[in-house]
């Protein structure tokens, strides 16, 4: 077995621990830090499952020891703030074994899912479960949640190499624009020198001046203003371009990409993350290379350019002018760290009052029917006040903020009014060269200003553009092999010792073995959260499974291609969702060259048609978010008529008559039954009556199968389906 | 699945088909004093032994209102969640056996209690913490810092870190100064 660098030291301890007093290999190891009776009392905890014993070990002393055969199973729980993981013995008998803090959560849950692989199967499997390393190896910092890439020690380099990747086919307009940029800041050189001619040569001449001459200069100035400006229109055509086209290309790569990633990898984000990411992020990238890039290549390269003629004209004047910069710098980054803050709090509570304004505006029938309205005013009032506060606070410190700011901006411009204001009266410097000295020292100020604000909107600028990579790079979880086949499905299923679990905290299903023909009509029941909903994700391949294996006409589903798969398995979930779109678009949506007879005999099938024709636009009702408000049971019978037209060789349905009044399902039931025949159905529900026409019952508790047969035999039998039945029978008759 | 969990929006099973906390569907759940049931300690677990059933069955003690009532209304569950009796104060009962009750809510509900605060940084979303707890000097990370804070009554504060330890300060208004100012910003 190899293993990791954490899993090495915690093999080394254990070994270390159990010397001569246990036999066998180590099976699983972990650490506690927490008292297991004394609430806020610590303790250096150690437990070690080896094939022999169990051996638990407190501060270097030895706490328990028991025999693995007399062990029925392991079991983590949580707590609050804190983890338990406890054993059963074979007499029925639980202990606790230890209590830890959650930071060793996962390193817990993983050392009992190894301990418990082994009492069942016998095989090692620590190393498996192990989790990968949830902080940053370099600088310990946490990962963010479903990330696994440090958003402080990621390599600069490669942020940068990553943009330019999806930059490159547009270097050229790039280049162009680059090119721009260095025309445009020579003349914005040139125009103070201009000034300077015009103020010395003629306007200040005591020599008679030709008028044609002056003209001439002025124009001179009027025409570099203009090339300036057209220039700078070229060039951030240019860059629009560019920018653009970049984005919608990064925009095109994250949107395939997020819709590659399986079930698993997109559930752990939300869908206002993604939408986040998919347009806000890349939008803060054009923005980068739209403004932020080119104005800090515009502004950096005339600070150069001003610096040089400055220094060059008069290197003391222009020590002088420099002189307050660093003042000025320093102000900055002191009074940003403060404003911060303050706009940090205050992006905080306007969020705040956006989100309880949504939050009424949301619930405004709900409000309105308690006539709650009053109260709903005074607590968006209070938000609204906290957050005008919050506003008013920033104005304040911003009120003397910027006079200091300004005046310390200023104070180089004085010491040059004293300065070159001497050197003219002395003789010594012409007025005009104070003018071109002046315009100068002004500009090179902008670009100081801007400087001082770069780091941070880099800064964000690289979050995002960290952030929209890390989604490119994300490994693709659920792939097809590369021999993955085409399968054309008839529809035998066989689940063989399936385990599995949401994360490592829980195990969901366990040791579920179930055969399906072709034709087969199963009803899967058992209480809420016993695993039926995760059961067909599996089927579906939504997730792989941790053990076991799922086969389809004996094939496991990893071996065929995940389009092959789903192309021919059909759901109806109970929470169904309709694309904006009309009626007959959401039922052909899966087979997009359907015609209306197969969409009209599919909705008749669902029991979709007769309320369909009532509508005023029948088939062309405009459905989905904005459109026709269907109910529940019409929506779900939309979707089974979108499932049924898809023929699909499997038909998953996931309580997906629950809405549906009983006549009404009594009525889809039927039709579905007529068309089970020739294909494989699932189906989970908690009313049972909708699974009279099921072939096979199976019956799941607490993520096992307890019951399995017909209808008839498992009343017979009289256990947990007997049990529900009953229940179900008083209700109605209570109804 | 802990509170920090869902609220910073983890992975969702469908059904909380992962253990979570079930509703309790019985609508007459039993009260219970210490008239009517006794609790004992077996295994380094808590039991309950109700006239109603003729075997004590394993008990897990749950607050129903975590940040209000630390000792009243407490719901007594079994390991999976269903809820067999409720609890109304932990004062409707006396002795060992309240004593008994009181350590075992401590010892599930375990949440440092902050008391100095040396530093907070921010970066990227996250916010680094150092500070001296009731377990000693600790570091953890919030992810969203703003959403993993809950407030309750008389100044308290509950922090939730990005592995689902909680911490706690009893009253930030009695914080240090230089404690308070570096959180200043989030209350």
């Amino acid at each position: 077995m190899k293993l990791t660098n954490e899993n090495e030291r915690l093999f080394s301890r254990a070994r270390e621990q159990i010397r001569g007093l246990s036999d066998g290999d180590i099976v699983s190891v972990w650490e506690y830090d927490l008292d297991r009776t004394e609430p806020q009392g610590f303790s250096d905890g150690f437990v070690v499952v080896t094939e022999a014993s169990l051996s638990v070990f407190e501060n270097g002393e030895q706490v328990m020891e028991v025999p693995l055969s007399s062990v029925q199973e392991f079991r983590f729980s949580m707590g609050v703030g804190c983890v338990f993981a406890e054993y059963t013995a074979k007499t029925g008998e639980t202990v606790l074994i230890s209590r830890a803090d959650c930071t060793r959560k996962s390193r817990i849950a993983a050392g009992v899912k190894a301990a418990n692989h082994y009492l069942r199967y016998g095989r090692h499997a620590f190393e498996k479960y192990s989790p990968a390393a949830r902080v940053c190896p370099k600088c310990g910092r946490a990962y963010r949640s479903g990330s696994e890439t440090c958003l402080t020690c990621i390599d600069k380099k490669k942020i940068v190499s990553q943009l330019w990747a999806v930059m490159k086919p547009y270097k050229w307009h790039i280049a162009a624009s680059l090119v721009l940029f260095v025309v445009i800041s020579a003349i914005n050189l040139i125009t103070p020198y201009l000034n300077r001619v015009l103020v010395d040569d003629y306007i200040r001449s005591e020599e008679p001046v030709l008028l044609s001459a002056f003209a001439a200069a002025v124009l001179a100035i009027l025409v570099a203003q203009l090339v300036q400006r057209g220039l700078t229109s070229v060039r951030n055509w240019f860059l629009v371009i560019a920018g653009n086209k970049v984005v919608l290309r990064l925009r095109g790569i994250v949107f395939d990409k997020i819709q590659q990633l399986s079930i698993s990898r997109i559930s752990k984000r939300t869908a206002g993350e993604l939408l986040n990411r998919v347009s806000n992020d890349t939008a803060r990238i054009r923005m980068f290379i739209v403004n932020q890039m080119s104005s800090m290549l515009e502004q950096m390269m005339l600070f150069l350019a001003v610096g040089t003629a400055l220094f060059l004209y008069d290197w003391k004047l222009a020590l002088l002018i420099i002189l307050p910069t660093p003042l000025v710098v320093i102000a900055f980054a002191l009074f940003r760290g403060a404003m911060n803050k303050l706009f940090r709090r205050n992006w905080e509570r306007q969020s705040q009052s956006n989100t309880v304004l949504h939050d009424i505006f949301s619930g405004i029938r709900v409000v309105k029917s308690y006539g709650m309205e009053h109260r709903e005013s005074q607590r968006f009032e209070e938000y609204a006040a906290a957050e005008r506060e919050s506003q008013l606070k920033i104005e304040k410190k911003w009120a003397y903020i910027n006079p200091i700011l300004q005046f310390l901006m200023g104070v180089g411009e004085f010491i040059l009014l004293y300065y070159a204001g001497s050197a003219v009266l002395g003789g010594t410097m012409s007025y005009g060269e104070m003018s071109q000295f002046s315009s100068y020292a002004s500009m090179l100020y902008a670009p100081l200003q801007f400087l001082a604000t770069l780091p941070r909107q880099i800064m964000q600028a690289a979050t995002s553009i960290t952030k929209v990579f890390e989604i490119i790079d994300e490994p693709v979880e659920i792939q097809d092999a590369a021999d993955a086949v085409d399968l054309d499905i008839k529809g035998n299923i066989d689940i063989e010792d399936v385990s599995f679990g949401y994360d490592e905290t829980a195990e969901v299903l366990r040791d579920i073995t179930l055969h399906v023909k072709p034709g087969d009509f199963i009803g899967l029941v058992g209480r809420s959260g016993t695993g039926k909903s995760t059961l067909i994700n599996l089927i579906m391949r939504m997730y792989d499974v941790d053990e076991g294996i799922i086969k389809i006409d004996g094939v496991d589903i990893r071996d065929i291609s995940q389009r092959s798969l789903r192309s021919q398995i059909g759901v109806v979930l109970q929470e169904t969702f309709l694309f904006n779109g009309t009626i007959f678009q959401n039922i052909a949506y899966a087979k997009q060259d359907a015609t209306r007879e197969e969409v009209i005999a599919a909705a008749k099938t669902a029991g979709a048609h007769s309320f369909i024709v009532k509508l005023t636009d029948g088939y062309n009702t405009w459905v989905g978010e904005r459109g026709c408000t269907l109910s529940g049971g019409e929506k779900q019978r939309i979707a089974i008529a979108r499932a049924l037209l898809h023929n699909p060789k499997i038909l998953i349905l996931d309580e997906a008559t629950a809405s549906l009044d009983t006549e009404t399902e009594k009525q889809i039931q039927d039709s579905l039954a007529a068309l089970s025949r020739e294909r494989t159905t699932i189906a989970i529900a908690h009313r049972l009556s909708t699974l009279r026409n099921a072939t096979k019952l199976v019956v799941l508790d607490r993520g096992r199968i307890v019951e399995t047969g017909t209808h008839d035999e498992l009343i017979e039998k009289k256990g947990i389906y007997y049990n529900l039945v009953m229940a179900q029978r008083e209700m109605s008759k209570m109804a | 699945m802990t509170e920090q969990e869902q609220r910073g929006g983890r992975r969702r099973p469908p059904d909380g088909e992962n253990g979570k906390k079930r509703t309790a569907e019985n609508p007459n759940t039993p009260e219970i004093t210490k008239e009517n049931a006794s609790f004992f300690m077996r295994g380094g677990f808590l039991y309950m032994k109700h006239p109603k059933d003729a075997e004590p069955v394993r008990a897990v003690l749950h607050r129903d209102f975590p940040f209000e009532f630390l000792w009243e209304y407490i719901s007594v569950l079994d390991i999976d969640g269903y809820e067999l009796a409720a609890i109304r104060k932990i004062d409707d009962f006396s002795g060992e056996e309240r004593e008994m009750l009181v350590r075992e809510l401590e010892r599930k509900y375990y949440s440092p209690v902050i008391e100095k605060i040396y530093s907070v940084k921010e970066r990227f979303g996250f916010s680094y913490w150092d500070a001296q707890t009731s377990a000693g000097r600790l570091t953890f990370t919030l992810q969203d810092t703003f959403k993993s804070m809950i407030r309750a009554g008389g100044g308290k504060l509950f922090l939730f870190d990005v592995d689902g330890n909680r911490f706690v300060i009893e009253n930030v208004e009695r914080l240090d100064r230089r404690s308070y100012k570096k959180i200043e910003l989030y209350l």
